[in-house]
Protein backbone atom coordinates (compact mmCIF):
# COMPACT_ATOMS: atom_id res chain seq x y z
CA UNK A 1 0.00 0.00 0.00
CA UNK A 2 1.63 3.00 -0.96
CA UNK A 3 1.40 6.42 1.16
CA UNK A 4 1.73 8.57 -1.80
CA UNK A 5 -0.01 7.93 -5.07
CA UNK A 6 -0.18 10.38 -7.83
CA UNK A 7 -1.86 10.12 -10.87
CA UNK A 8 -1.87 12.26 -13.97
CA UNK A 9 -1.31 15.80 -12.21
CA UNK A 10 -0.84 18.61 -14.16
CA UNK A 11 -0.33 22.34 -12.96
CA UNK A 12 -1.04 25.62 -15.19
CA UNK A 13 0.25 28.53 -14.49
CA UNK A 14 -1.57 31.98 -16.03
CA UNK A 15 1.63 34.67 -16.14
CA UNK A 16 0.99 37.69 -18.32
CA UNK A 17 3.61 38.88 -21.01
CA UNK A 18 4.35 42.37 -20.11
CA UNK A 19 6.45 44.22 -23.33
CA UNK A 20 9.80 46.06 -22.26
CA UNK A 21 9.82 49.65 -20.69
CA UNK A 22 7.54 52.63 -19.75
CA UNK A 23 4.85 51.90 -22.94
CA UNK A 24 5.06 48.33 -22.28
CA UNK A 25 3.51 48.77 -19.16
CA UNK A 26 1.05 51.20 -20.02
CA UNK A 27 -0.04 48.85 -22.80
CA UNK A 28 -0.39 45.85 -20.54
CA UNK A 29 -2.75 48.34 -18.26
CA UNK A 30 -5.34 48.05 -21.02
CA UNK A 31 -5.17 44.89 -22.82
CA UNK A 32 -2.99 42.40 -21.09
CA UNK A 33 -1.48 39.16 -23.41
CA UNK A 34 -1.53 36.04 -21.22
CA UNK A 35 0.43 32.90 -21.78
CA UNK A 36 -0.09 29.82 -20.15
CA UNK A 37 2.72 27.88 -18.31
CA UNK A 38 3.25 24.57 -17.80
CA UNK A 39 5.12 23.67 -14.48
CA UNK A 40 3.78 20.20 -14.27
CA UNK A 41 2.96 18.00 -16.76
CA UNK A 42 0.88 14.73 -16.48
CA UNK A 43 3.10 13.14 -13.15
CA UNK A 44 2.16 9.87 -12.07
CA UNK A 45 3.99 7.93 -9.25
CA UNK A 46 3.95 6.32 -6.01
CA UNK A 47 6.00 6.39 -2.79
CA UNK A 48 5.86 3.58 -0.34
CA UNK A 49 6.17 3.08 3.30
CA UNK A 50 10.19 3.85 4.85
CA UNK A 51 10.98 4.35 1.12
CA UNK A 52 12.88 8.15 0.25
CA UNK A 53 13.07 8.95 -3.50
CA UNK A 54 15.32 11.58 -4.84
CA UNK A 55 13.36 14.47 -7.06
CA UNK A 56 16.07 15.72 -9.49
CA UNK A 57 15.56 18.40 -12.00
CA UNK A 58 17.33 21.71 -12.76
CA UNK A 59 16.10 25.36 -11.51
CA UNK A 60 12.37 25.61 -12.63
CA UNK A 61 11.90 21.92 -13.54
CA UNK A 62 8.66 21.84 -11.22
CA UNK A 63 10.29 19.97 -8.41
CA UNK A 64 9.36 22.68 -5.83
CA UNK A 65 5.63 23.09 -7.60
CA UNK A 66 5.16 19.50 -7.61
CA UNK A 67 5.98 19.27 -4.01
CA UNK A 68 3.33 22.57 -2.77
CA UNK A 69 0.53 20.36 -4.91
CA UNK A 70 1.53 17.56 -2.67
CA UNK A 71 1.66 19.23 0.62
CA UNK A 72 -1.62 21.09 -0.15
CA UNK A 73 -0.37 24.51 -0.72
CA UNK A 74 -1.41 24.74 -4.31
CA UNK A 75 -4.18 23.79 -5.75
CA UNK A 76 -3.84 21.19 -9.15
CA UNK A 77 -5.26 22.31 -12.84
CA UNK A 78 -5.72 18.27 -13.07
CA UNK A 79 -5.01 14.96 -12.03
CA UNK A 80 -5.56 13.60 -8.26
CA UNK A 81 -3.53 13.11 -5.28
CA UNK A 82 -3.73 10.60 -2.54
CA UNK A 83 -1.71 11.07 0.62
CA UNK A 84 -2.51 8.26 3.51
CA UNK A 85 -5.83 8.17 2.03
CA UNK A 86 -6.38 12.52 1.74
CA UNK A 87 -6.76 14.67 -0.65
CA UNK A 88 -4.03 17.46 0.34
CA UNK A 89 -6.02 20.63 -1.29
CA UNK A 90 -8.76 19.59 1.11
CA UNK A 91 -6.21 20.34 3.86
CA UNK A 92 -7.86 18.24 6.45
CA UNK A 93 -6.77 18.86 10.08
CA UNK A 94 -5.71 15.00 10.36
CA UNK A 95 -4.00 15.19 7.10
CA UNK A 96 -1.84 17.94 8.01
CA UNK A 97 -0.57 16.69 11.09
CA UNK A 98 1.15 13.51 9.81
CA UNK A 99 2.86 15.87 6.70
CA UNK A 100 5.72 18.03 6.66
CA UNK A 101 7.58 19.74 4.29
CA UNK A 102 10.84 21.51 4.73
CA UNK A 103 11.93 23.79 2.57
CA UNK A 104 15.77 24.90 2.39
CA UNK A 105 15.08 28.25 1.06
CA UNK A 106 12.04 29.41 3.00
CA UNK A 107 12.09 29.51 6.99
CA UNK A 108 9.48 28.66 8.84
CA UNK A 109 10.55 29.26 12.40
CA UNK A 110 10.28 33.14 13.50
CA UNK A 111 13.21 35.14 13.11
CA UNK A 112 12.40 37.13 16.44
CA UNK A 113 11.98 33.90 18.64
CA UNK A 114 14.36 31.23 20.19
CA UNK A 115 13.81 27.99 18.75
CA UNK A 116 12.58 26.60 22.05
CA UNK A 117 9.74 28.99 21.98
CA UNK A 118 8.84 28.35 18.14
CA UNK A 119 8.62 24.58 19.30
CA UNK A 120 5.93 25.64 22.00
CA UNK A 121 4.02 26.85 19.48
CA UNK A 122 4.28 23.99 17.18
CA UNK A 123 3.77 21.80 20.14
CA UNK A 124 0.10 23.68 20.86
CA UNK A 125 -0.61 23.50 17.21
CA UNK A 126 0.14 19.80 16.71
CA UNK A 127 -1.35 18.71 19.89
CA UNK A 128 1.69 16.77 20.91
CA UNK A 129 2.03 15.06 24.27
CA UNK A 130 4.21 16.41 26.79
CA UNK A 131 5.97 13.40 27.16
CA UNK A 132 6.66 12.85 23.19
CA UNK A 133 7.55 16.39 22.69
CA UNK A 134 10.12 16.33 25.59
CA UNK A 135 11.66 13.41 24.62
CA UNK A 136 11.53 14.08 21.04
CA UNK A 137 13.37 17.55 21.64
CA UNK A 138 16.09 16.20 23.65
CA UNK A 139 16.70 13.42 21.47
CA UNK A 140 16.91 15.96 17.92
CA UNK A 141 18.70 18.26 19.57
CA UNK A 142 21.56 16.34 21.03
CA UNK A 143 21.55 13.96 17.60
CA UNK A 144 22.33 17.45 15.97
CA UNK A 145 24.78 19.21 18.47
CA UNK A 146 22.45 22.55 19.26
CA UNK A 147 20.73 21.55 22.58
CA UNK A 148 23.15 24.81 23.98
CA UNK A 149 21.48 27.19 21.20
CA UNK A 150 17.47 26.25 22.14
CA UNK A 151 16.98 29.26 23.91
CA UNK A 152 18.93 31.57 21.22
CA UNK A 153 16.57 34.17 18.88
CA UNK A 154 16.67 32.30 15.16
CA UNK A 155 18.12 35.69 13.80
CA UNK A 156 21.37 34.86 16.02
CA UNK A 157 22.19 31.65 14.18
CA UNK A 158 24.24 30.70 11.71
CA UNK A 159 22.68 28.85 8.49
CA UNK A 160 23.84 25.95 9.36
CA UNK A 161 22.18 26.17 13.05
CA UNK A 162 18.91 27.00 12.07
CA UNK A 163 18.52 24.78 9.53
CA UNK A 164 19.08 22.40 12.53
CA UNK A 165 16.40 23.87 13.97
CA UNK A 166 14.14 23.97 11.36
CA UNK A 167 14.53 20.08 11.09
CA UNK A 168 13.69 19.78 14.16
CA UNK A 169 10.87 21.86 14.11
CA UNK A 170 9.61 19.57 11.32
CA UNK A 171 9.94 16.74 13.02
CA UNK A 172 8.69 16.84 16.33
CA UNK A 173 5.25 15.48 15.75
CA UNK A 174 6.78 12.87 13.16
CA UNK A 175 5.29 13.22 10.36
CA UNK A 176 4.21 9.79 8.61
CA UNK A 177 5.14 11.84 4.95
CA UNK A 178 7.79 14.03 4.65
CA UNK A 179 8.60 16.67 1.93
CA UNK A 180 12.45 17.85 1.86
CA UNK A 181 13.21 20.78 -0.31
CA UNK A 182 16.99 20.85 -0.61
CA UNK A 183 17.47 21.19 2.79
CA UNK A 184 21.07 21.05 2.60
CA UNK A 185 21.39 24.26 0.53
CA UNK A 186 23.93 26.65 0.77
CA UNK A 187 25.30 24.71 4.05
CA UNK A 188 28.99 23.78 4.09
CA UNK A 189 29.97 19.92 4.07
CA UNK A 190 29.97 18.97 7.25
CA UNK A 191 26.68 20.22 8.31
CA UNK A 192 25.39 18.51 4.94
CA UNK A 193 27.17 15.27 6.30
CA UNK A 194 25.19 15.63 9.52
CA UNK A 195 22.10 16.47 8.13
CA UNK A 196 22.30 14.16 6.08
CA UNK A 197 23.11 11.19 8.21
CA UNK A 198 20.68 12.47 10.51
CA UNK A 199 17.48 11.93 8.03
CA UNK A 200 18.90 8.67 6.94
CA UNK A 201 18.58 8.02 11.02
CA UNK A 202 15.31 9.24 11.31
CA UNK A 203 13.93 7.68 8.33
CA UNK A 204 15.16 4.09 10.00
CA UNK A 205 13.83 4.43 13.12
CA UNK A 206 10.06 5.82 12.13
CA UNK A 207 10.14 4.66 8.59
CA UNK A 208 8.33 7.48 6.52
CA UNK A 209 7.58 7.63 3.20
CA UNK A 210 9.87 10.85 2.03
CA UNK A 211 10.10 12.68 -1.27
CA UNK A 212 13.54 14.65 -1.09
CA UNK A 213 15.35 17.39 -3.62
CA UNK A 214 18.71 18.51 -3.87
CA UNK A 215 21.61 19.96 -6.02
CA UNK A 216 23.75 18.09 -4.20
CA UNK A 217 24.33 14.92 -5.85
CA UNK A 218 26.16 13.08 -2.56
CA UNK A 219 22.52 13.88 -0.61
CA UNK A 220 20.96 12.13 -3.28
CA UNK A 221 23.38 8.98 -3.38
CA UNK A 222 23.43 8.59 0.41
CA UNK A 223 19.82 8.82 1.01
CA UNK A 224 18.10 7.51 -2.38
CA UNK A 225 17.48 4.24 -3.92
CA UNK A 226 15.19 5.00 -6.31
CA UNK A 227 15.50 8.83 -8.16
CA UNK A 228 13.11 11.02 -10.84
CA UNK A 229 14.39 13.04 -12.98
CA UNK A 230 11.99 16.03 -14.08
CA UNK A 231 12.71 18.07 -17.09
CA UNK A 232 10.42 20.85 -17.83
CA UNK A 233 7.52 19.74 -16.05
CA UNK A 234 7.40 15.96 -17.38
CA UNK A 235 8.97 12.70 -15.34
CA UNK A 236 11.87 11.42 -17.57
CA UNK A 237 12.68 8.93 -15.24
CA UNK A 238 11.55 6.71 -12.54
CA UNK A 239 13.90 3.81 -11.56
CA UNK A 240 16.90 3.07 -9.42
CA UNK A 241 19.76 5.54 -9.32
CA UNK A 242 22.06 2.18 -10.01
CA UNK A 243 20.08 1.38 -13.41
CA UNK A 244 20.41 5.40 -14.11
CA UNK A 245 24.21 4.72 -15.12
CA UNK A 246 24.18 1.84 -17.10
CA UNK A 247 21.27 2.67 -19.50
CA UNK A 248 22.05 6.52 -20.02
CA UNK A 249 26.08 6.70 -19.48
CA UNK A 250 27.47 5.11 -22.97
CA UNK A 251 30.63 4.90 -21.49
CA UNK A 252 32.71 3.43 -18.63
CA UNK A 253 36.35 4.55 -17.67
CA UNK A 254 39.23 2.39 -17.86
CA UNK A 255 42.03 3.17 -15.43
CA UNK A 256 45.76 1.70 -16.07
CA UNK A 257 48.50 1.87 -14.05
CA UNK A 258 51.53 0.88 -16.01
CA UNK A 259 54.87 -0.23 -14.87
CA UNK A 260 56.94 2.69 -16.11
CA UNK A 261 55.72 6.53 -17.06
CA UNK A 262 54.45 6.37 -20.37
CA UNK A 263 55.92 9.29 -22.53
CA UNK A 264 56.14 8.81 -25.78
CA UNK A 265 53.33 10.29 -27.90
CA UNK A 266 52.48 7.16 -30.08
CA UNK A 267 50.81 5.57 -26.54
CA UNK A 268 48.57 8.01 -26.38
CA UNK A 269 47.77 8.75 -30.55
CA UNK A 270 47.27 4.28 -29.99
CA UNK A 271 44.95 4.98 -26.97
CA UNK A 272 42.90 7.80 -28.98
CA UNK A 273 41.61 5.13 -31.36
CA UNK A 274 39.60 3.53 -28.59
CA UNK A 275 39.00 6.31 -26.20
CA UNK A 276 39.09 9.76 -24.65
CA UNK A 277 42.31 10.07 -22.85
CA UNK A 278 40.46 12.02 -19.54
CA UNK A 279 43.97 11.95 -17.42
CA UNK A 280 47.84 11.24 -17.97
CA UNK A 281 49.90 11.79 -15.35
CA UNK A 282 52.80 9.61 -14.25
CA UNK A 283 52.28 5.91 -14.57
CA UNK A 284 48.71 6.34 -14.29
CA UNK A 285 46.25 6.86 -17.68
CA UNK A 286 42.46 7.40 -17.29
CA UNK A 287 40.64 6.78 -20.66
CA UNK A 288 37.31 7.01 -21.09
CA UNK A 289 35.89 4.00 -23.58
CA UNK A 290 32.37 3.37 -24.77
CA UNK A 291 30.85 0.49 -23.15
CA UNK A 292 31.08 -2.31 -26.28
CA UNK A 293 34.30 -1.30 -26.62
CA UNK A 294 35.66 -2.32 -22.87
CA UNK A 295 36.77 -5.76 -23.83
CA UNK A 296 38.39 -5.11 -26.94
CA UNK A 297 40.82 -2.06 -25.14
CA UNK A 298 41.57 -3.87 -22.34
CA UNK A 299 42.55 -6.71 -24.35
CA UNK A 300 44.86 -4.47 -26.55
CA UNK A 301 46.30 -2.49 -23.27
CA UNK A 302 47.46 -5.80 -21.73
CA UNK A 303 48.81 -7.52 -24.72
CA UNK A 304 50.79 -4.40 -26.13
CA UNK A 305 52.03 -2.78 -22.33
CA UNK A 306 53.16 -3.93 -19.31
CA UNK A 307 50.41 -2.75 -16.90
CA UNK A 308 50.16 -3.41 -12.85
CA UNK A 309 46.95 -2.51 -12.28
CA UNK A 310 43.99 -1.84 -14.17
CA UNK A 311 40.08 -1.31 -13.28
CA UNK A 312 37.02 -0.39 -14.87
CA UNK A 313 34.55 1.61 -13.49
CA UNK A 314 31.44 4.23 -14.13
CA UNK A 315 30.98 7.56 -15.01
CA UNK A 316 30.51 9.63 -12.04
CA UNK A 317 26.88 9.66 -11.96
CA UNK A 318 26.66 13.23 -11.21
CA UNK A 319 27.98 13.64 -14.59
CA UNK A 320 25.18 11.41 -16.04
CA UNK A 321 22.47 13.46 -14.47
CA UNK A 322 23.85 16.64 -15.61
CA UNK A 323 23.91 15.60 -19.16
CA UNK A 324 20.18 14.19 -18.67
CA UNK A 325 19.10 17.15 -17.08
CA UNK A 326 20.86 19.76 -20.00
CA UNK A 327 20.13 18.04 -23.38
CA UNK A 328 17.45 16.28 -24.58
CA UNK A 329 18.74 12.66 -24.16
CA UNK A 330 15.68 11.18 -22.72
CA UNK A 331 12.89 12.78 -25.11
CA UNK A 332 12.27 10.12 -26.63
CA UNK A 333 12.40 7.63 -24.13
CA UNK A 334 9.90 6.10 -22.04
CA UNK A 335 10.68 2.85 -20.76
CA UNK A 336 10.75 3.18 -17.43
CA UNK B 1 -11.95 26.24 20.88
CA UNK B 2 -9.39 25.68 24.25
CA UNK B 3 -6.55 24.97 21.64
CA UNK B 4 -7.26 28.49 19.64
CA UNK B 5 -7.53 30.80 23.25
CA UNK B 6 -4.11 28.50 24.40
CA UNK B 7 -2.92 29.25 21.12
CA UNK B 8 -3.15 33.02 21.42
CA UNK B 9 -1.59 33.23 24.69
CA UNK B 10 1.36 32.04 23.29
CA UNK B 11 0.64 34.83 20.79
CA UNK B 12 0.57 37.63 23.57
CA UNK B 13 3.54 36.46 25.63
CA UNK B 14 5.47 36.15 22.55
CA UNK B 15 4.69 39.75 21.45
CA UNK B 16 5.01 41.24 24.72
CA UNK B 17 8.85 39.60 24.97
CA UNK B 18 9.06 40.87 21.41
CA UNK B 19 8.36 44.91 21.88
CA UNK B 20 10.23 45.30 25.37
CA UNK B 21 13.38 45.89 22.70
CA UNK B 22 11.74 48.50 21.67
CA UNK B 23 10.52 51.33 23.85
CA UNK B 24 11.12 53.92 21.40
CA UNK B 25 8.52 52.35 19.60
CA UNK B 26 6.36 52.13 22.51
CA UNK B 27 5.96 56.16 23.30
CA UNK B 28 6.31 57.06 19.53
CA UNK B 29 2.72 54.98 19.17
CA UNK B 30 0.96 56.65 21.91
CA UNK B 31 1.78 60.38 21.04
CA UNK B 32 0.72 59.52 17.38
CA UNK B 33 -2.75 58.15 18.77
CA UNK B 34 -3.57 61.40 21.54
CA UNK B 35 -2.55 63.65 17.87
CA UNK B 36 -5.34 61.93 16.35
CA UNK B 37 -7.52 62.16 19.36
CA UNK B 38 -7.08 65.54 20.06
CA UNK B 39 -7.91 66.22 15.91
CA UNK B 40 -10.83 64.41 16.38
CA UNK B 41 -12.39 66.13 20.10
CA UNK B 42 -11.36 69.35 18.27
CA UNK B 43 -13.35 69.06 15.32
CA UNK B 44 -16.56 68.28 17.46
CA UNK B 45 -16.27 71.20 19.10
CA UNK B 46 -15.64 73.44 16.56
CA UNK B 47 -18.82 71.82 14.62
CA UNK B 48 -21.09 72.35 17.96
CA UNK B 49 -19.67 75.86 18.18
CA UNK B 50 -22.51 76.20 15.29
CA UNK B 51 -25.13 73.70 16.13
CA UNK B 52 -26.58 71.82 18.97
CA UNK B 53 -27.45 68.56 17.47
CA UNK B 54 -25.90 66.62 15.16
CA UNK B 55 -27.43 63.90 13.46
CA UNK B 56 -30.13 63.83 17.34
CA UNK B 57 -26.93 63.93 19.34
CA UNK B 58 -25.95 66.87 21.30
CA UNK B 59 -22.41 67.27 22.45
CA UNK B 60 -22.60 64.99 25.34
CA UNK B 61 -23.82 62.19 23.45
CA UNK B 62 -21.13 62.63 20.17
CA UNK B 63 -18.48 62.54 23.49
CA UNK B 64 -19.78 58.76 24.14
CA UNK B 65 -19.94 57.74 20.60
CA UNK B 66 -16.13 59.41 20.07
CA UNK B 67 -15.36 57.32 23.37
CA UNK B 68 -16.59 54.18 21.33
CA UNK B 69 -14.57 55.24 17.96
CA UNK B 70 -11.54 55.83 19.92
CA UNK B 71 -11.66 51.80 21.38
CA UNK B 72 -12.39 49.97 18.65
CA UNK B 73 -9.50 52.10 17.06
CA UNK B 74 -7.37 51.26 19.66
CA UNK B 75 -8.48 47.19 19.85
CA UNK B 76 -8.00 47.31 15.95
CA UNK B 77 -4.15 48.91 16.16
CA UNK B 78 -3.25 46.02 19.05
CA UNK B 79 -4.88 43.00 18.24
CA UNK B 80 -5.48 43.19 14.04
CA UNK B 81 -3.61 45.82 12.00
CA UNK B 82 0.14 44.58 12.33
CA UNK B 83 -1.62 40.94 10.84
CA UNK B 84 -3.41 42.91 8.32
CA UNK B 85 -0.41 45.05 7.39
CA UNK B 86 2.15 42.34 6.25
CA UNK B 87 -0.71 40.06 4.80
CA UNK B 88 -0.37 41.48 1.27
CA UNK B 89 3.66 41.18 1.49
CA UNK B 90 3.02 37.39 2.99
CA UNK B 91 0.79 36.55 -0.44
CA UNK B 92 2.82 38.32 -2.78
CA UNK B 93 6.25 36.90 -1.55
CA UNK B 94 4.62 33.46 -1.97
CA UNK B 95 5.40 33.30 2.46
CA UNK B 96 1.78 31.71 3.43
CA UNK B 97 3.28 27.77 2.74
CA UNK B 98 4.32 26.94 6.48
CA UNK B 99 0.98 28.69 8.09
CA UNK B 100 -1.16 26.96 5.31
CA UNK B 101 0.23 23.69 6.36
CA UNK B 102 -0.31 24.12 10.15
CA UNK B 103 -3.29 21.60 11.23
CA UNK B 104 -5.09 25.22 12.24
CA UNK B 105 -7.46 27.66 11.16
CA UNK B 106 -5.03 29.69 8.37
CA UNK B 107 -7.29 32.72 8.57
CA UNK B 108 -7.14 32.50 12.51
CA UNK B 109 -3.10 32.56 12.34
CA UNK B 110 -2.79 35.03 9.90
CA UNK B 111 -4.86 37.54 11.43
CA UNK B 112 -4.17 37.21 14.89
CA UNK B 113 -0.49 35.78 15.38
CA UNK B 114 1.18 39.26 15.67
CA UNK B 115 -0.61 41.66 18.44
CA UNK B 116 0.81 45.11 18.89
CA UNK B 117 1.72 44.60 22.47
CA UNK B 118 3.34 48.38 21.44
CA UNK B 119 0.16 49.72 20.95
CA UNK B 120 -1.61 48.28 24.37
CA UNK B 121 -1.50 51.38 26.57
CA UNK B 122 -3.63 53.29 23.93
CA UNK B 123 -6.01 50.48 24.52
CA UNK B 124 -6.27 51.85 28.42
CA UNK B 125 -6.93 55.43 27.28
CA UNK B 126 -9.49 54.77 25.06
CA UNK B 127 -11.49 52.83 27.30
CA UNK B 128 -10.93 54.57 30.15
CA UNK B 129 -11.30 58.14 27.72
CA UNK B 130 -15.09 56.23 27.02
CA UNK B 131 -15.80 55.23 30.82
CA UNK B 132 -15.22 59.16 31.43
CA UNK B 133 -17.85 60.35 29.10
CA UNK B 134 -20.21 57.79 30.08
CA UNK B 135 -19.61 58.89 33.33
CA UNK B 136 -20.08 62.33 32.66
CA UNK B 137 -22.84 62.13 31.26
CA UNK B 138 -25.84 63.73 32.77
CA UNK B 139 -28.11 60.81 33.05
CA UNK B 140 -27.27 57.82 34.27
CA UNK B 141 -28.10 54.46 32.19
CA UNK B 142 -29.76 50.85 33.53
CA UNK B 143 -27.17 48.58 33.86
CA UNK B 144 -29.21 46.12 30.92
CA UNK B 145 -28.42 49.45 28.40
CA UNK B 146 -24.76 49.12 29.17
CA UNK B 147 -24.51 45.53 28.92
CA UNK B 148 -25.76 45.86 25.78
CA UNK B 149 -24.23 48.45 24.42
CA UNK B 150 -20.95 46.43 25.43
CA UNK B 151 -22.06 43.75 23.87
CA UNK B 152 -22.96 45.77 20.59
CA UNK B 153 -19.41 47.08 20.30
CA UNK B 154 -18.49 43.97 20.35
CA UNK B 155 -19.50 42.79 17.61
CA UNK B 156 -18.45 46.59 16.12
CA UNK B 157 -14.86 45.84 16.79
CA UNK B 158 -15.62 42.33 14.88
CA UNK B 159 -17.45 43.52 11.91
CA UNK B 160 -14.39 46.77 11.21
CA UNK B 161 -11.80 43.93 11.63
CA UNK B 162 -14.08 41.92 9.12
CA UNK B 163 -14.61 44.07 6.71
CA UNK B 164 -10.67 45.54 7.00
CA UNK B 165 -9.69 41.79 5.99
CA UNK B 166 -12.40 41.24 3.54
CA UNK B 167 -10.51 44.64 1.43
CA UNK B 168 -7.50 42.63 1.92
CA UNK B 169 -8.25 39.14 0.79
CA UNK B 170 -8.45 40.72 -3.07
CA UNK B 171 -4.67 40.64 -3.09
CA UNK B 172 -4.65 37.32 -3.98
CA UNK B 173 -5.88 38.10 -7.69
CA UNK B 174 -4.59 42.08 -7.73
CA UNK B 175 -0.56 41.38 -6.25
CA UNK B 176 -0.80 45.26 -4.94
CA UNK B 177 0.82 46.38 -2.49
CA UNK B 178 -2.18 46.87 -0.10
CA UNK B 179 -4.95 44.76 -1.51
CA UNK B 180 -8.14 46.84 -1.19
CA UNK B 181 -6.62 48.63 2.05
CA UNK B 182 -7.06 52.19 0.85
CA UNK B 183 -10.53 52.47 -0.03
CA UNK B 184 -11.66 50.19 2.96
CA UNK B 185 -10.28 53.71 4.59
CA UNK B 186 -12.00 56.17 2.45
CA UNK B 187 -15.27 54.14 3.66
CA UNK B 188 -14.10 53.90 7.13
CA UNK B 189 -14.71 57.81 7.45
CA UNK B 190 -18.40 57.17 6.64
CA UNK B 191 -18.50 55.34 10.43
CA UNK B 192 -16.85 58.45 12.06
CA UNK B 193 -19.68 60.22 11.81
CA UNK B 194 -23.13 59.51 13.51
CA UNK B 195 -25.32 57.82 11.30
CA UNK B 196 -28.18 59.92 11.98
CA UNK B 197 -26.73 62.64 9.50
CA UNK B 198 -27.26 60.18 6.67
CA UNK B 199 -29.83 59.58 4.24
CA UNK B 200 -31.31 57.71 1.33
CA UNK B 201 -28.87 54.69 -0.35
CA UNK B 202 -25.83 55.75 1.24
CA UNK B 203 -27.49 54.65 4.84
CA UNK B 204 -28.42 51.27 3.24
CA UNK B 205 -25.31 50.60 1.92
CA UNK B 206 -23.88 51.44 5.74
CA UNK B 207 -26.24 49.18 7.53
CA UNK B 208 -25.98 46.27 5.10
CA UNK B 209 -23.29 45.57 2.66
CA UNK B 210 -20.77 47.94 4.90
CA UNK B 211 -22.13 47.71 8.00
CA UNK B 212 -20.28 50.73 9.40
CA UNK B 213 -23.09 52.48 11.01
CA UNK B 214 -22.64 49.44 13.38
CA UNK B 215 -19.44 49.94 14.29
CA UNK B 216 -19.41 52.38 16.72
CA UNK B 217 -22.74 54.47 15.73
CA UNK B 218 -25.69 52.28 16.18
CA UNK B 219 -24.19 50.75 19.70
CA UNK B 220 -23.97 54.43 21.07
CA UNK B 221 -27.11 55.41 19.89
CA UNK B 222 -29.21 52.31 22.15
CA UNK B 223 -27.76 53.87 25.45
CA UNK B 224 -30.46 56.90 24.21
CA UNK B 225 -33.51 54.67 22.73
CA UNK B 226 -36.01 52.60 23.88
CA UNK B 227 -36.46 49.35 22.08
CA UNK B 228 -33.11 48.48 21.08
CA UNK B 229 -33.75 44.52 20.41
CA UNK B 230 -33.84 45.43 16.83
CA UNK B 231 -30.52 46.59 16.65
CA UNK B 232 -29.04 43.98 18.70
CA UNK B 233 -30.72 41.43 16.17
CA UNK B 234 -29.68 43.35 13.23
CA UNK B 235 -25.95 43.54 14.37
CA UNK B 236 -25.60 39.95 15.64
CA UNK B 237 -27.24 38.85 11.84
CA UNK B 238 -24.28 40.79 10.19
CA UNK B 239 -21.37 39.42 12.53
CA UNK B 240 -22.46 36.09 11.66
CA UNK B 241 -23.12 36.89 7.87
CA UNK B 242 -20.18 38.83 7.23
CA UNK B 243 -17.96 36.26 8.87
CA UNK B 244 -19.16 33.45 6.70
CA UNK B 245 -18.85 35.66 3.81
CA UNK B 246 -15.11 36.08 5.02
CA UNK B 247 -14.47 32.53 5.23
CA UNK B 248 -15.90 31.87 1.62
CA UNK B 249 -13.93 34.80 0.35
CA UNK B 250 -10.49 33.16 1.70
CA UNK B 251 -11.08 29.99 0.43
CA UNK B 252 -11.24 31.64 -3.00
CA UNK B 253 -8.19 33.58 -2.44
CA UNK B 254 -6.23 30.38 -1.32
CA UNK B 255 -7.50 28.54 -4.18
CA UNK B 256 -5.59 31.63 -5.95
CA UNK B 257 -2.34 31.37 -4.63
CA UNK B 258 0.28 30.77 -6.51
CA UNK B 259 3.15 30.50 -3.83
CA UNK B 260 5.47 32.34 -5.86
CA UNK B 261 8.78 30.50 -5.45
CA UNK B 262 12.18 31.92 -3.69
Amino acid sequence: MPLIKINNLHKKFRVHKKEEGFLGSLKALFKRQYIDKEAVVDVSFSVGKGEIIGLLGANGAGKTTLLKMLTGIIHPTKGNVEILGYNPWDRKNEFLKEISLIMGQKAQLWWDLPAADCFLLLKEIYVIPEKQYRETIEELSIKLNVKHLLNIQIRRLSLGERMKMELIASLLHRPKVLFLDEPTIGLDVKSQRVIREFILDYIKKYSPAVILTSHYMDDIQYLCERVLIIRSGKIVYDGLLTDLAQKYSPNKIIKAHFKEKQESLNILLDLQKYGEILHNEKEQIHLMVNRENISNTTNYLLEHYEIIDLSIEEVDISITIESILDNKKLDSINDY
Amino acid sequence: MKKYLRLYAYFLRFSFSKSMEFRFDFFFRILMDFAWYGTQIAFFSILYKHTNLLGGWNFDQVLIFMGSIFVVDAVNMTVFSNNFWWLPTYVNRGELDYYLMRPVSSLFFLSLRDFAANSFMNLFFAIGFLVWTILRYPESFSIDKIMLFIFLLICGILLFAMMGMIFIIPVFWLHSQKGLKDIFSSFQRFGNQPHRIYSGWIKHVLTSILPFAFVASYPVSILFENSPLKAVMHSFILVISLFLFMRYFWKKGLRAYSSASS
